[in-house]
């Protein structure tokens, strides 16, 4: 009986669903208590947004960048120059750093995206590490010691407060608004078109479909996204340098969630940062200060272990469950098959 | 001043080129980028470190230890996990090594802690003046080994079977296997082979730089660049690609600003994948 009914109405199940998520969203800072939690729930939400932009490129449109850090130090130092030397609010910085970055991608892009495969993944490895060099040493920007963010109590103008809350509420809407974002690209035409640049795209061309000009426009979303975020970070944390915003680990971080959750889908950044993130803070916290760089270890074992057992991530293992669950013989179907 | 940084540039980019080599061996085998290359020079530092700890031992002479524990451990990364990804499609074999370089980082995180170690052992230390050019003794000792290292790996290559094989595997998987070559077994020690080679530069800079968990992905990036500058797949390549990465870089240091030396060397690495994506020397 029950059965029939979801099968029936699966769109308005589904919305259910998402309503439902959203509702648990928006209540969750008051049912988990304390800073530390807070402060893993505002980082989770941030990976997720910071995958879903990478995602855009490396997931749709198949170009791997591993330099998005370029991109969200350029958000951060925007926006943080700007409060810092014009008195700028961080709500304006914000934007400001957003396009700063997407033209600098668009700049980028129009040379290194005529690479493929490793040599894009190789040359955008090396254009984040030429900026953070180019960064430690240049005075302007505050060289290797970066800047630290005045501070001002909590006050709207300078995007800055004592509690965890609001920067949850921001974090959480932009996760939602981009995952939608994301979500109603993938249902585009922009989507088909990109997916059918990552499968061929000698015959994506040869259909009309300009990849470059697609690819140019991917990046420079990925770059304004990600900027986004570098700004919500540097408001956050209020302290932002080169080791910190733009450091090797951020770029690949950013790659890595997409593939544990589930490359090129729509909840697979989403699943890949909120699987990972509290199980490794948790594991992190069961084994104290000592457990330096444990929750890194567990995403390349993750990465490894999904690579090699299940390419398409937790998405497809969560929709196989979903299956067996909801159809006895019809997931018992699709389990034997793989 | 030319002439010194030459020759400084020469000796460090000694360094550069073996790393390099390890990369492009694996490369031109099997088309696969390893993303991880300075982890695993990280790890041979780490070795050389315990073993000056431990015992004492100068990182010369822990250099047959490492390669050893290198060549195993290469062995087994591509056993237990390349081999599993070697059909899989690019972002996957690409994610997989990157992964595999968080792990290694991290793990070592983990152990050691991200404390700044160095070996101080008295042996080779300074420099000595020949011709009015100052030559570091650990320099010259670290271009010693990479030369010893070269020498081994064409002596292995060439008059080797193994070493044919994988010339062969190389040249042609599908002819080498015809002819009954053990293709698997070539890429798994080429594997080995190339980590080796890592472990013998990684024990020549341990004594020259802070052992670190990260101090090996600058190696690896620049390995990438001497790969490309001698065109993928391609050992002698690699070697000139190393050296003049080495030139250059020093040459930057002096005559530019310091610290432009590795950006410098980065940005004639994008502009050499976009201008000539064969590299300098590449045939195809």
């Amino acid at each position: 009986m029950l059965n029939k009914r979801v099968r029936f109405n699966k769109q308005g199940s589904t919305l259910a669903l998402y309503l439902g998520l959203l509702i648990l969203l928006l209540f969750l800072p008051r049912i988990i208590q304390g800073p530390y939690y807070r402060h893993i729930l505002v980082f989770t939400l941030m990976y997720v947004v910071l995958a879903q932009a990478w995602n855009l490129t490396g997931g749709y449109v198949g170009q791997i960048a591993l330099g998005n850090a370029v991109f969200f130090a350029l958000g951060a130092y925007t926006s943080t120059l700007l409060v810092m030397r014009a008195n700028v609010t961080p709500w304006i910085g914000m934007w400001v750093g957003g396009v700063v970055a997407a033209l600098v991608a668009l700049a980028l892009g129009s040379v290194v995206l005529k690479l493929k495969g490793h040599y894009f993944a190789m040359a955008t490895l090396a254009i984040g590490e030429i900026m953070r060099l180019w960064f430690s040493n240049w005075k302007f920007v505050g060289g290797a010691q970066g800047f630290s963010v005045p501070l001002r109590g909590s006050s709207w103008y300078y995007m800055q407060w004592t509690s965890k809350i609001p920067y949850y509420y921001i974090i959480l809407m932009m996760a939602v608004l981009v995952t939608y974002l994301v979500h109603r690209l993938d249902r585009s035409k922009y989507g088909s078109y990109a997916k059918a640049v990552n499968q061929d795209e000698i015959a994506a061309r040869s259909r009309g479909i300009s990849a470059f000009r697609l690819k140019q426009a991917s990046f420079a979303l990925t770059a304004f996204i990600t900027a986004l975020v570098g700004t919500f970070y540097a408001q956050y944390v209020l302290y932002i340098s080169p080791q910190s915003v733009l450091i090797m680990s951020l770029s690949i971080l950013v790659a890595i969630i997409p593939i544990v959750g589930g490359v090129g889908t729509v909840w697979g950044p989403v699943l890949g940062a909120v699987f990972v993130f509290p199980l490794t803070e948790f594991l992190r916290a069961q084994l104290g200060g000592q457990a330096l760089g444990l929750n890194y270890i567990f995403f390349g074992l993750a990465v490894i272990f999904v690579v090699m057992v299940e390419p398409l991530g937790l998405v497809a293992l969560i929709n196989k469950i979903g299956q067996a669950i909801r159809g006895g013989r019809g997931g018992a179907h699709a389990g034997t098959e793989h | 001043m030319l002439v010194q940084s030459i020759v400084t540039g020469l000796l460090v980019g000694s360094v550069y080129s073996l790393i390099a080599v390890g990369l492009t061996l694996i490369w031109g085998i099997m088309e696969l980028v390893n993303f991880a290359h300075g982890s695993f020079l990280m790890l041979s530092m780490y070795i050389c470190y315990a073993f000056f700890l431990w015992f004492g031992f100068d990182p010369v002479f822990t250099i047959p230890i490492a390669a050893v524990v290198l060549f195993v451990l290469g062995f087994l990364t591509y056993k237990v996990i390349i081999a599993h990804i070697m059909k899989s499609p690019m972002l996957f074999q690409i994610l997989t090594t990157l992964a595999l370089q968080f792990l290694i980082n991290y793990t070592l995180f983990f152990v050691a802690k991200p404390t700044f170690r160095t070996i101080k052992v008295g042996f080779w230390n300074g420099c000595f003046v020949y011709a009015g050019i100052f030559i570091d003794k650990a320099m010259l000792a670290a271009f010693a080994a990479c030369v010893l290292g070269f020498i081994f790996l064409y002596i292995f290559l060439h008059y080797t079977k193994v070493g044919k094989g994988i010339r062969a595997t190389t040249d042609n998987p599908k002819a080498a296997l015809a002819l009954g070559v053990n293709i698997e077994m070539m890429y798994a020690l080429t594997w080995g082979i190339s980590m080796a080679l890592v472990a013998v530069a990684g024990a020549m800079l341990s004594r020259m730089l802070y052992v670190h968990p990260t101090v090996g992905d600058k190696f690896g990036l620049l390995a990438f660049v001497a790969v490309a500058l001698g065109g993928f797949g391609s050992i002698y390549g690699a070697l000139l690609g190393g050296l003049i990465i080495g030139v250059f870089s020093t040459l930057a240091g002096v005559y530019a600003i310091p610290w432009m030396k590795l950006p410098a060397v980065f940005v004639v690495f994008v502009i050499v994948l976009i201008v000539r994506p064969r590299g300098l020397f590449g045939r195809k």
